[in-house]
């Protein structure tokens, strides 16, 4: 799936008015409404602690919202849904070290009742897909962090998730291998036509894999700008990361989130809400 | 194996130089005659054992250890799964195992023969009691300790509680339990010698107290000997049971990079 095959009127998630107060009193989401489109790339980008983690849980039925709601095809998330998938920043507490990677990638398999045949042939495509099938009979501890996202990844990609949920899931690695990871992202998205729902903190990250960064506020966390990113298609870290509109759209977000993050600056402001600003 | 002689050779060396040095002060008439050569209780032991007399002990007592270590462990780990899982059973069951838990077992000795005389039924029960507490202090911490992120993990793919308990909570646990156990094992045998020497009419704590007052003191000596040999023994095997059976635990990792 290209970005060209996404049907704007194919939207997979409603999400609207979405709050989350925690049982303390503090608020962590305020009054959040986006749509994704089918094979969407969509990223939310904020300051730390705007609540990023605590809006994908919220997403995928971790959590539940105090308010609003989160339509999946129509349907109304009240646990965990099959379809959506998290994909966690801490790689090494979500693998299981008793498992290897091939039965850490078949782990969610089972509820599935497929054919053990079947089950093989979900694994070894998954691990193929993220470039570990020679590690299936490893352990995640004996793998490099970069390797242990990538099983997380396989993971999600073996159990058929349409949509996955990305917190952060690449902040813990170097450099070289963030760039790998984010190029995994993009290529699974392409080949399984899976819809990326990503958090981070990463400015460049954002605008290098997004069709559309939405930029968060500090907590409580409100959308206050949508930006549809216009760069071509496929993306490539050398040639993307120096045209022109991907250096106009970086220095766009890095001056929201400056002026965000100015405490003089009221960010409150409605008028901002959810304003459409494209950057052809 | 160079590695593993290397690592073997310290500690065996000291214990040599000790047992010499032991016997050279016993020799020369320094220490009292409370304490003979160890030679000479290496004479016994090797006695003891040759006829019979010690080494029938060491299957009955062995056979006590067995069935309340057992017992012990299947029981704690119930109860410690039962609490670490259900909030409910915590709250309610929490101080009473503070409570009881510093309780010297020794101490219950008196009240155990009161409730169930002085016939193997009370041993069991004294070995059963004491060996309890570290098993469920250590399954509870096991429990407890498994990682929030991993139950999300589970919930997320749509895992039921059951299947959370079985595929996640217990193989989490079990670096929790397997110390429990080791430890455990230990403090079974240490308690079971004690009632065997208190009010055991068998076992190798019961030839310890007869031989103390026979004045028999080599003998004696072997038997502690004995029982700590024993002791060791079962704390090894148990070590290495547990890091085969929690081998992707970070310690189990250290210990076989260092072979």
């Amino acid at each position: 799936m290209t970005p060209q095959d996404i049907d704007a009127r194919d939207v997979v998630l409603q999400v609207s008015g979405l709050q989350k107060r925690y049982r303390q009193g503090h608020l962590a989401i305020e009054r959040l409404s986006f749509d994704v489109r089918r094979g969407e790339f969509v990223t939310f980008v904020g300051p730390s602690g705007a609540g990023k983690t605590t809006l994908l849980k919220t997403i995928c039925g971790l959590l539940e919202p105090t308010a609003g709601r989160v339509l999946l095809d129509g349907r109304l998330v009240t646990a965990p849904p099959p379809e959506m998938v998290l994909v966690f920043q801490d790689y090494a507490r979500s693998l299981f070290p008793w498992l290897t990677v091939a039965a850490n990638v078949s782990f969610p398999l089972r509820k599935k009742r497929l054919a053990a045949g079947e089950k093989t042939v979900l694994v070894d495509e998954a691990l193929t897909a993220v470039g570990l099938a020679a590690f299936a009979g490893h352990y995640p501890w004996q793998l490099s962090g970069g390797m242990q996202q990538r099983v997380a990844i396989a993971r999600a990609v073996a159990f058929r998730s349409e949509i996955l949920l990305l917190d952060e899931p690449f902040a813990s690695v170097d450099a070289l291998t963030r760039a790998d990871l984010e190029d995994l992202t993009l290529r699974l998205r392409a080949e399984f036509g899976i819809t990326m729902l990503l958090v981070t903190h990463d400015i460049d990250e954002a605008v290098y894999l997004s069709d559309r960064v939405f930029v968060l506020s500090p907590p409580p966390a409100r959308v206050v700008r949508e930006i549809a990113v216009a760069l071509p298609q496929p993306r490539e870290q050398v040639r993307t990361r120096s045209d022109p509109t991907f250096l106009a759209l970086r220095k766009q977000v890095h001056e929201l989130i400056g002026k965000l993050s100015d405490p003089v600056t009221d960010v409150a402001e409605p008028a901002i809400t959810n304003e459409r600003t494209h950057a052809r | 194996m160079k590695r593993r002689l290397a690592a073997w050779a310290p500690p065996a060396a000291f214990v040599v130089a000790v047992t010499l040095a032991v016997e050279a002060l016993a020799r020369s008439g320094l220490l009292t005659r409370h304490v003979p050569p160890p030679s000479a209780i290496f004479v016994a032991l090797w006695r003891e054992l040759a006829n019979g007399s010690l080494s029938s002990q060491i299957g009955v007592t062995l056979a006590t250890w067995a069935v309340a270590f057992v017992t012990a462990v299947a029981l704690a780990i119930v109860v410690g799964l039962l609490m670490g899982t259900i909030p409910l059973m915590y709250d309610a069951l929490s101080t009473l195992v503070d409570l009881l838990r510093p309780v010297p077992s020794v101490s219950l000795i008196p009240l155990a023969v009161l409730f169930f005389g002085l016939g193997p039924q009370m041993r069991l029960v004294m070995i059963v009691y004491a060996s309890f507490w570290p098993m469920l202090i250590n399954t509870l911490y096991g429990v407890r300790s498994v990682d929030p992120l991993a139950l999300d993990t589970a919930r997320n793919f749509g895992l039921s509680r059951l299947d959370t308990l079985a595929r996640v909570v217990l193989p989490a646990s079990l670096a929790g339990i397997a110390t429990g156990v080791r430890v455990s094992a230990s403090l079974a045998l240490a308690v079971t010698v004690t009632v065997e020497l208190v009010v055991g009419d068998s076992g190798i704590g019961h030839y310890i107290a007869q031989a103390e007052q026979s004045n028999r003191i080599a003998p004696m000596y072997a038997a502690i000997v004995l029982s700590g040999l024993i002791g060791w023994l079962i704390n090894a095997a148990f070590s290495q049971l547990e890091a085969r059976v929690v081998f992707w635990s970070p310690a189990s990792r250290r210990s076989a990079e260092a072979l």
